[in-house]
């Protein structure tokens, strides 16, 4: 992944980057250094469309949710690979940098594995996506 | 090999096929097999007696059987004919089930527990002995050559509850069933050819066409659909039949079980007022015999290609997403194949996925087409221990 050299990414540019990417999606919105950015994903054929929303303030983890529909689990299991408040959990440590990585093209398409991986766990209870080393002390699922 | 399918049905079709490669045999329970009956071969022959494999472990149709309770732990059934050289005028169909009877209770007496290879038990059948082994079971079918035949191969067996012999030819039958997929037969060899050496070494039976994928994936709808009614479900050499007879040289699974459900009625024939599926190897056997008998098989197994067709449909129509898919699929198929099959896929795409294979086209499609653009790799951290 190719990232800008030089000067840090701002959250213009972000944006910018995401409606060149994204034409026939809605184009973020932005207000006082944060972006807000709805997208339909289907990872695959068969795979329903899936809303994700990204919310993104500089220098911070971008918080994405998938707002439709209300995601299912599998009975007496909570989700997997999310954040309290069910954001996905979608790379370790800096293989994201908000200044220097564009969300385009990795948090978008890493939330698009997610889904099919969230879909493959549906059915089989296994995460079948590679899983981060977790820090000690807390249990892996 | 399609990692990340393109389309619906190529995804759909995907699914059927990884779905039933779980309930093929596996190379290990074919192999203790074969070293079975090469053993039970190798003692009968002093007897001048001649074994061979006959059915779906030639055919290359096996389907672990299905015990009721989805974990998948069936036993095998395989068939074996063993063929005793001499003439009809020097015996009858009692002397040669007894003679054959006999060889094999010998043989159970003498190994039993010696050695892996011998079975734990013999039990009789209507038209054959059975040999029971651990994990599977052999049918032994007692017969003598067909001399007024023209075929080399052709046999004539005993039956309990028919006066005169019955005429069969297992091993044409077979040929039979190749020549109705040769060009995929002779293409998946060559496939096959890479882990084998070369395509003569390639064995036939090892051979998965998209036909003997076909009668795979009804075989095991039929051994659902028919779970608690054993006694009306269609038997496989029907199925078998009307499937190889449909075979139109599809390659897409979905479309080559779909078309080989719809044409299976244009191969029922009426002979003077009888159901006819004639066995193609062997003129006079018909498979569908006992439509004739019990009107409620006949129209059991219309109610069952019908529920294949529903399901099928079903696949294609389903716009609730891939889980509403898998659900869907595992009631035509049973959950723990379809589990297994959703595994080995997303465990397959993830090891495309570290390889930096899987791209992101279009609307979120994942696709290990080239043209799209690449996923920078990632790994999924965090889990409910964050919570």
């Amino acid at each position: 992944m190719a990232r800008p050299t030089g000067k840090q990414l701002s959250v213009t540019q972000q944006a910018v980057r995401l409606k060149l990417q994204f034409p026939q999606e809605q184009a973020p919105t932005v207000k006082a250094n944060r972006l807000i950015w709805s997208v339909t994903l289907q990872p695959t054929p068969m795979s329903i469309r899936y809303t994700v929303q990204i919310c993104y303030q500089h220098r911070r983890r971008p918080k994405v949710t998938v707002v439709n529909p209300v995601l299912e689990t599998r009975p007496d299991e909570a989700l997997p690979h999310v954040y309290p408040g069910d954001e996905l959990c979608l790379y370790y440590d800096d293989e994201f940098v908000g200044t220097e990585n564009f969300i385009a093209d990795t948090i978008v398409p890493w939330a698009s594995e997610w889904l099919y991986f969230y879909e493959t766990w549906m059915t089989t209870g296994f995460w079948l996506g590679s899983e981060a080393p977790h820090p000690p002390g807390t249990a892996k699922i | 090999m399609t990692i990340l399918a393109p389309t619906r049905d190529e995804q759909i079709s995907q699914l059927i096929g990884t779905t039933i490669e779980q309930l093929d045999i596996t190379d290990a329970a074919f192999d203790a097999a074969e070293r079975c009956y090469h053993d039970l071969g190798d003692h009968l022959s002093d007897a001048n007696a001649e074994v061979y494999v006959q059915g779906s472990f030639l055919l290359g149709t096996v389907v672990r059987p299905y015990d009721g309770d989805g974990d998948g732990d069936g036993e095998y059934d395989l068939d074996l004919v063993a063929k005793l050289d001499v003439a009809k005028t020097s015996i009858t169909q009692q002397e040669l089930k007894d003679k054959i009877g006999d060889l094999l209770t010998d043989y159970h007496a003498d190994y039993d527990g010696v050695d892996a290879e011998s079975p734990s038990d013999v039990s009789e059948g209507r038209r054959s002995w059975c040999l029971h082994y651990a994990g599977f079971h052999m049918d032994v079918l007692p017969c003598i050559p067909d001399a007024s035949a023209t075929s080399d191969t052709a046999i004539e067996l005993t039956d309990r509850e028919l006066r005169l012999w019955q005429k069969s030819d297992p091993l044409e039958y077979v040929n039979w069933f190749r020549k109705q997929c040769a060009k995929q037969f002779e293409e998946e060899r060559v496939v096959l050819s890479k882990s084998y050496g070369s395509v003569d070494a390639v064995p036939k039976h090892r051979v998965r066409t998209p036909l003997h994928r076909v009668v795979q994936i009804l075989k095991r709808h039929r051994d659902i659909y028919f779970a608690e009614d054993h006694d009306d479900r269609p038997p496989s050499s029907l199925i078998t039949t009307l499937a190889g007879r449909s075979y139109l040289g599809e390659s897409d699974l979905l479309a080559a079980t779909m078309g080989a459900v719809q044409r299976m009625p244009q191969h029922v024939e009426k002979r003077s007022g009888a159901y006819w599926v004639e066995n193609p190897a062997c003129s006079g056997e018909n498979f569908a015999d006992k439509w004739n008998d019990y009107e409620i098989r006949r129209l059991k197994f219309e109610r069952w290609r019908t529920a294949v067709e529903q399901d099928l449909t079903g696949f294609l129509q389903e716009t609730n997403g891939t889980v509403a898919l898998n659900q869907r699929m595992s009631k035509a198929f049973g959950s723990a194949p379809v589990e297994q099959a959703v595994k080995v896929l997303g465990a397959r795409t993830n090891l495309a996925r570290e390889a930096g294979n899987v791209n992101f086209a279009t609307g979120g499609l994942l696709t290990t087409a080239a043209t799209a653009k690449a996923v920078p790799s990632h790994r999924f951290f965090g889990g409910q221990a964050d919570r």
